[in-house]
């Protein structure tokens, strides 16, 4: 019994290891991306393509009508109070600091987290990663790396688009149902919204988008022999991509507002 | 192929150029609308306590804003002070005694805010120059020369606030007169006041006590006649309930088979009987009415004699007395006074 627990920590702990230093050769790997060494830049813009272009319908379509929902919201019914200011900050909260990021998180999760793992997965049961190492090619550097890269860099552009969509887009989606005057909204809005707003979108996109992208790559590259273990992994990828993403959000607001 | 797969790099080029065209120009207007490469005058101000302030704060003039709160601090005189800004395009309002005024909101949501009255000066004050607040006397001093321009309170709540202040003293004064009353009254409801209402309630006091020793009397009477009155009570309620009772004296009486039946049930001798009886006394009655009638015919007959035995009397009387007075016998018959008759006969009468 102790000496089960015993192997199951060490196991445990080995594995945290493990992760972290695939975590960094993961980065090691992305870094000469940024110098011009572009072995996989054909696979860093298909990821974007797949996981930020192809997103971008579903993302607009969220940011507006959460938008025109809390303007909606606000014009009718703050100004009954006193309170017909108060709509930016809340659109601005809402659509910019928190629900934005976890939001495109969740969707990327949902759509190119579960699609990395998988890939990543059959290319091993189908032992395409060790034709690759054969070959002289570095399955981190060819496949691991763009994929971070691509993940992370689509959910700040999409962060950026939701935001756009959200802020912007929902005021014409508004002017449908209760019209509310142009000047004075993007007034209003500009005059309302801070850099740290933008940075703290930014900051949480960003984080959501290593955490995303390092689960799929790791889960899937997990995946051992058989194709069963494919989906066990996803799964996993899904679950600890959710679960760090809520911390990492919790952890970053706690620090915005305690700052 | 797919278009966007066959043109992914300009696809993906374009997506990340808009994105990043968009945040720059969000940021550009973003730093034009709140002033990012302005002038700001920076002035400080202080207030006796930080409710209501915060950074951020806007300062507004007539209802525009006119610069903002950058920072509040608590002093070593436990005084909050504020650095804050104007705006470049209104530091022209920023006049020699110029005031700040910082209002809260009682109720806590809306009307709160830091108002600028400009002074009637047109000297401008100089950059990171103290402009008093009026929290102190220095602001106050100023408003009451008349060297602010100060336009009266517009804002509805104010208003309201200003009239309740006069309203809760008067309200004030008349609790207290109303309490100085109550006291009067109770005083004099217990009777320790000098005035007639006092003597009112001394004397209701005395009145009551023998009203009581009264009606204690009287209790001990009433209760003697309520038990008469019990008994009668009791006595008609047995009369009543012999009289209601099928087996009672009435049924008794009415009974067919009763005693009294059956004296009545003689076929008519005790009415003949009656009737005899009736006959009788009204024979009687008739002859005593003759009798009656024949006395009173000789009434004067009977007056007479009476008299003459009257007068025989007296003469016997009389010869007695001669009898006892004689000198011979005793003193002779003594005088005396002739009493006239008081009956006449009617032959002596005059006519």
């Amino acid at each position: 019994m102790l000496g089960r627990l015993g192997r199951w920590f060490i196991d445990y702990v080995k594995g945290i290891f493990y992760a972290l230093g695939f975590f960094f050769k993961v980065i090691k790997a992305s870094m000469p991306f940024f110098r011009g060494r572009q072995i996989g830049k054909k696979v860093l813009t298909m990821q974007i393509l797949f996981t930020g272009f192809e997103a971008l319908n579903i993302i607009a379509l969220i940011a507006m009508a959460l938008g025109a929902v809390i303007i909606i919201q606000g014009v009718s019914l703050l100004p009954q109070f006193g309170q017909g200011e108060l709509t930016f900050p809340i659109l601005i909260t809402i659509i910019t600091r928190e629900l934005g990021p976890l939001l495109c998180a969740f969707i990327i999760i949902a759509r190119s987290g579960t699609a990395i793992a998988t890939e990543l997965g059959h290319n091993v049961v189908s032992h395409e990663i060790e034709a690759y190492i054969a070959s002289g090619i570095d399955p981190i550097s060819y496949l691991a790396a763009p994929r971070f890269l691509g993940v992370t860099l689509s959910i700040l552009l999409l962060n950026l688009y939701f935001n756009f969509f959200g802020l912007i887009g929902s005021f014409f989606i508004t002017q449908l149902i209760e019209p509310v005057q142009a000047t004075d909204y993007f007034r209003k809005l500009l005059s309302y919204l801070r850099l740290e707003d933008i940075a703290s979108s930014t900051l949480k996109s960003l984080t959501f988008g290593i955490i995303i992208s390092l689960s799929s790559l790791y889960y899937g590259f997990k995946v051992e022999q058989a194709s069963t273990e494919v989906p066990q992994m996803v799964i996993k990828a899904v679950g600890a991509s959710f679960v760090f993403s809520i911390i990492a959000d919790a952890v970053i607001t706690l620090i915005y507002y305690t700052r | 192929m797919k278009f966007h797969i066959r043109f992914a790099d300009q696809v993906v080029g374009f997506f990340v150029l808009i994105a990043i065209v968009s945040l720059l120009l969000i940021v550009i207007f973003m730093g034009i609308n709140q002033r990012w490469f302005a002038k700001d005058y920076y002035f400080t101000s202080k207030f006796l306590s930080g409710n209501g302030l915060s950074v951020g704060m806007p300062i507004k003039l007539k209802g525009f804003k006119i610069g903002s709160i950058d920072e509040i601090a608590l002093t070593t005189d436990n005084t909050v002070e504020a650095r804050f800004h104007i705006f470049d395009t209104y530091y022209e309002k920023v006049t020699k005694n110029s005031v700040l005024e910082l209002t809260v909101s009682p109720i806590g949501i809306g009307g709160s805010g830091m108002q600028f009255y400009p002074g009637k000066s047109r000297e401008l004050i100089p950059d990171n120059s103290f402009i008093p607040s009026l929290d102190f006397e220095e602001g106050q001093e100023l408003v009451s020369k008349g060297l602010v321009n100060k336009p009266p309170a517009d804002d509805t709540i104010v208003k309201i606030i200003n009239q309740i202040g006069p309203l809760l003293d008067n309200s004030n004064k008349t609790l207290i007169s109303l309490k100085s009353v109550l006291k009067t009254v109770d005083d004099s409801l217990n009777g320790h006041s000098d005035g007639p209402a006092g003597d009112i309630v001394g004397r209701l006091s005395m009145l009551t006590k023998q009203l009581n020793t009264l009606m204690d009397d009287a209790s001990g009477q009433i209760n003697s006649i309520l038990s008469d009155t019990s008994g009668i009570t009791s006595n008609i309620e047995a009369t009543s309930s012999q009289l209601t009772d099928t087996t009672g004296l009435v049924t008794k009486l009415l009974d067919p088979k009763g005693s009294i039946a059956r004296l009545l049930d003689d076929n008519l001798e005790l009415y003949s009987q009656i009737t005899d009886i009736l006959s009788s006394v009204e024979l009687t009655t008739t002859e005593l009415n003759t009798f009656t009638r024949y006395i009173n015919s000789s009434r004067p007959q009977i007056s007479s004699l009476l008299e003459s035995s009257r007068e025989a009397l007296q003469k016997g009387k009389d010869v007695l007395e001669a009898l006892s007075n004689n000198p011979l016998l005793r003193g002779g018959i003594s005088s005396s006074k002739e009493q006239p008759t008081t009956f006449k006969g009617y032959r002596e009468e005059d006519f």
